[in-house]
């Protein structure tokens, strides 16, 4: 489960990083687009001097690790690979002079005595590298402390290496944060605010501790359960080690989690990325996990009444139920936690984030739930058609059982989210009913799911009519037959209607749109002002917006004196038009022009 | 000039009542935790690993998982019919067939005059992941007849001539053995 959750934490990590990469030549890292000319050459040179520091850094950081391996004596090894400490002192041989070199040119850039400092502060590239360096040795670290720590508690060996990355990627940590601190405050960053370094150290360490508390309180339960009515025939590992892995888990997770969620980002506002954080990863995967939790627990309590379970005894069948409810519990504390954090911060408009949380959320219950009706179906034919011959079948008793667990999970899931959305829209104004039905992520949900189904339902059809035409060919077309595609024909049953509904939604959806739909782009607006990229950064953070900045030269600096931010905003919410171009007179006060699309 | 807050919208009146929910579900969670930690301390498998006769079927299935678990594939294949070791004899005694294996925890025993099913349930460990290793529990039936012996009287199974009993079909690890009629 762990090493799953990293690979997909290491792929969302690259596309991130692409994503970020992609941008970084002109962005920074609040949603404000500099207007500032940018030299290419000099952003390409500054990702490779970058690129070619992180690389070094690792090197360095895995040469040392190496190095203070070897001086550990390792349990349960009799002898050493010599190619390790060759590969160690080469790492450090070379990394070592090449990284401090790389460093001291990067101090050098960022000396305030440069004339360039300021621009390499706030570049984009500058903001990559340091969440780069950040997130990967944060996660590095955590890595190799949890082994030193589990060595001290648990009956693991010592790994030697562990114990230098451990100190290296900790240090290279420590580095780098003070760097990032001040190239938030040199953006004007306000303290609290939820930077992207601060969310990914977020996520790590909640995930962390999620998966260590859930691990460990599981493996406690299911020790004690089998205490209570099992034999333990082999114990290589005992349950009070195996307790203690997950249990240091959670404790390296719970300290990342307080010093970067509780300490830095927990208190910013409701702007988008803070909203997507809780949203998506607290609300709706502490929902997930909860509604996991408890689907497995109503399927066993189910297949012990109706069904024909594999054990004979309520014990054996029911050794599941510790682990899913710990999961039921750990995903409605995570769910909890974070509808009382975003209870702080209500939000007067519906995000983009809140649209993919209730349409994930939609989709999720429906798959659950149609996946239910598929297995209804095929259970039904095989009750209706199934041939007395047939072997090696789940009882059907069973088979309904899961169906039945299925479709009373995912049903209400779908129910909720799904017509909800549709309840809140038909009840909306008409430039918020037209920003939900434009919006992307309700397209996407809706061409994906209708995608997904009708492909789905095809190829089952092919393989349906395949058999039916073999069987007729060979004349012995008759019940037989049937029960034979019966799973195609429930694929094609329940995929079909999934596919037909999303289908006539996206219709009506278009029809609804008007015919232009000048609601489908982000608004702009450009500011043209003494401090006007203040002033660009403080409406693009807390609203999805384009802005831009011109810098008004020749005239004393009077930062957002007299600028009717709200009435921007209220510009912006009640419909078209989409362009605005913000302009300060010489009085100090402010013309707001609304531009013709 | 209005603050840059209140483009967002109304901030709610009750803002000290929700930071409190908000630290009340942060201490839950804690609690939680702690829970979790209390819970660890006192559920340690206090009853350790369980002993039977040693011509019993939970002995045998015993025997076989601590030779798998230690990788002694012949001494594995002694546990099995003659038949099953003879064909999965090669197979228990490869390298790649040793699994690694944390814990295996007997749930049920079904006893007939000439079959055994034990029920074990085997948490698996595989992978070195960077925090520790993956587990998963899979839950096997050993399927055991009595072992005949010509002059042996009858004994504690409860199997009249049997000395103790053999595991009759493939086992976990194993899916199939070669040259087993009918595997």
């Amino acid at each position: 489960m762990i090493s799953a959750f990293l690979n997909f934490a290491l792929l969302a990590a690259i596309v991130f990083g692409i994503a970020k990469a992609i941008g970084a030549l002109r962005r920074t890292d609040t949603g404000f687009e500099p207007d500032e000319p940018t030299d290419v050459r000099e952003a390409v040179a500054r990702l490779f001097r970058l690129g070619l520091l992180a690389a070094t850094l690792v090197l360095t950081a895995e040469g040392i690790a190496g190095l203070v391996g070897e001086a550990i004596p390792r349990s349960g090894t009799l002898s050493r690979d010599p190619a390790e400490l060759a590969r160690a002192l080469a790492f450090t041989v070379v990394g070592v002079p090449a990284a401090l070199g790389l460093a001291a040119w990067t101090r050098r850039k960022l000396a305030p005595a440069d004339a360039d400092a300021d621009a390499e502060l706030r570049s984009g590239g500058w903001g990559l590298y340091l969440f780069a360096t950040l997130t990967v040795s944060l996660l590095v670290a955590l890595a190799a402390w949890h082994s030193v720590a589990a060595w001290a508690v648990a009956a693991d060996d010592l790994d030697g290496d562990a114990v230098g990355r451990a100190l290296s990627w900790t240090a290279l940590w420590a580095l780098h944060w003070p760097l990032a601190r001040r190239r938030s405050a040199a953006l004007g960053v306000p303290a609290g605010r939820a930077e992207p370094y601060l969310l990914a150290g977020s996520a790590i360490g909640l995930v962390s501790l999620a998966l260590g508390t859930g691990l460990a309180a599981a493996r406690a339960l299911d020790g004690v359960y089998e205490d209570r009515y099992f034999d333990v025939l082999v114990s290589g590992t005992g349950v009070r080690d195996r307790v203690a892995e997950q249990a240091v888990l959670a404790a390296l997770g719970g300290a990342t989690w307080v010093w970067y969620w509780v300490r830095h980002a927990r208190n910013d506002g409701p702007n988008p990325r803070w909203h997507a954080y809780v949203l998506l990863l607290g609300v709706l995967g502490g929902l997930a996990t909860a509604v996991v939790g408890g689907a497995r627990l109503a399927h066993a309590v189910g297949l012990w009444i109706f069904g024909r379970p594999d054990a004979s005894t309520a014990a054996a069948h029911f050794s599941s139920v510790p682990g899913a409810a710990v999961t039921l519990v750990v995903g409605a504390a995570l769910w909890w936690y974070h509808r009382s954090v975003l209870d702080l911060h209500p939000a007067s408009e519906r995000t983009e984030a809140d649209r993919i949380y209730d349409y994930l959320a939609a989709a999720v219950g429906l798959v659950t739930a149609t996946v239910g009706v598929i297995v209804a179906f095929v259970a039904l034919i095989e009750a209706l058609a199934g041939p007395e011959s047939a072997v090696d079948r789940s009882p059907l008793a069973n088979t309904v059982v899961l169906a039945a667990t299925l479709v009373l999970v995912g049903a209400p899931v779908w129910t909720v989210f799904w017509f909800g959305v549709q309840r809140r829209t038909a009840r909306a104004s008409e430039a918020a009913r037209v920003a939900e039905l434009g919006s992307i992520s309700r397209r996407v949900h809706l061409l994906a799911l209708f995608g997904v189904a009708a492909v789905a339902a095809l190829v089952a059809l092919v393989v349906l009519l395949i058999g039916v035409f073999e069987d007729i060919a060979e004349g012995r077309a008759g019940t037989e037959t049937v029960f034979r595609v019966r799973v195609a024909a429930g694929i094609v049953a329940g995929t079909g209607v999934v596919a037909a509904y999303h289908a006539v939604v996206f219709r009506e959806d278009r029809a609804a749109l008007p015919a232009a739909r000048p609601a489908l782009a982000r608004p702009e607006v450009l500011v043209i002002a003494t401090g006007a990229p203040a002033l660009a950064r403080e409406l693009a953070s807390n609203n999805d917006l384009r802005v831009r900045a011109w810098e008004v030269a020749d005239r004393a600096p009077a930062v957002g004196a007299g600028l009717d931010l709200d009435g921007v905003a209220v510009a912006l919410r009640d419909g078209p038009p989409l362009r605005l171009v913000v302009v300060e007179r010489a009085d100090g006060s402010y013309d707001v022009i609304a531009i013709r699309s | 000039m209005a603050p840059a807050r209140a483009i967002i919208g109304p901030v709610s009146g009750s803002r000290r009542s929700q930071r409190r929910n908000s630290r009340v579900a942060l201490a839950a969670i804690a609690g939680l935790a702690l829970v979790a930690l209390a819970l660890a301390a006192i559920a340690t498998g206090r009853r350790g690993v369980a002993s039977y006769p040693a011509d019993s079927p939970e002995a045998t299935v015993q025997r076989y998982l601590d030779a798998v678990s230690d990788g002694r594939g012949a001494d594995a294949a002694a546990e099995l019919t003659d038949e099953l070791a003879d064909a999965c004899r090669s197979r228990l005694t490869t390298y790649y067939f040793q699994p690694e294996f944390t814990r295996a925890v007997l749930t049920e025993v079904e006893r007939r005059d000439d079959q055994a099913v034990v029920r074990v349930d085997i948490t698996e460990s595989y992978g070195g992941g960077p925090f520790g290793p993956d587990e998963n529990t899979v839950r096997t039936t050993f399927v055991l007849t009595p072992r005949r012996a010509p002059t042996a009287p009858t004994n504690s199974s409860g199997a009249d001539g049997a000395a103790g009993w053999a595991i009759s079909e493939v086992p976990w690890p194993l899916y199939d053995c070669p040259g087993l009629v009918g595997a």
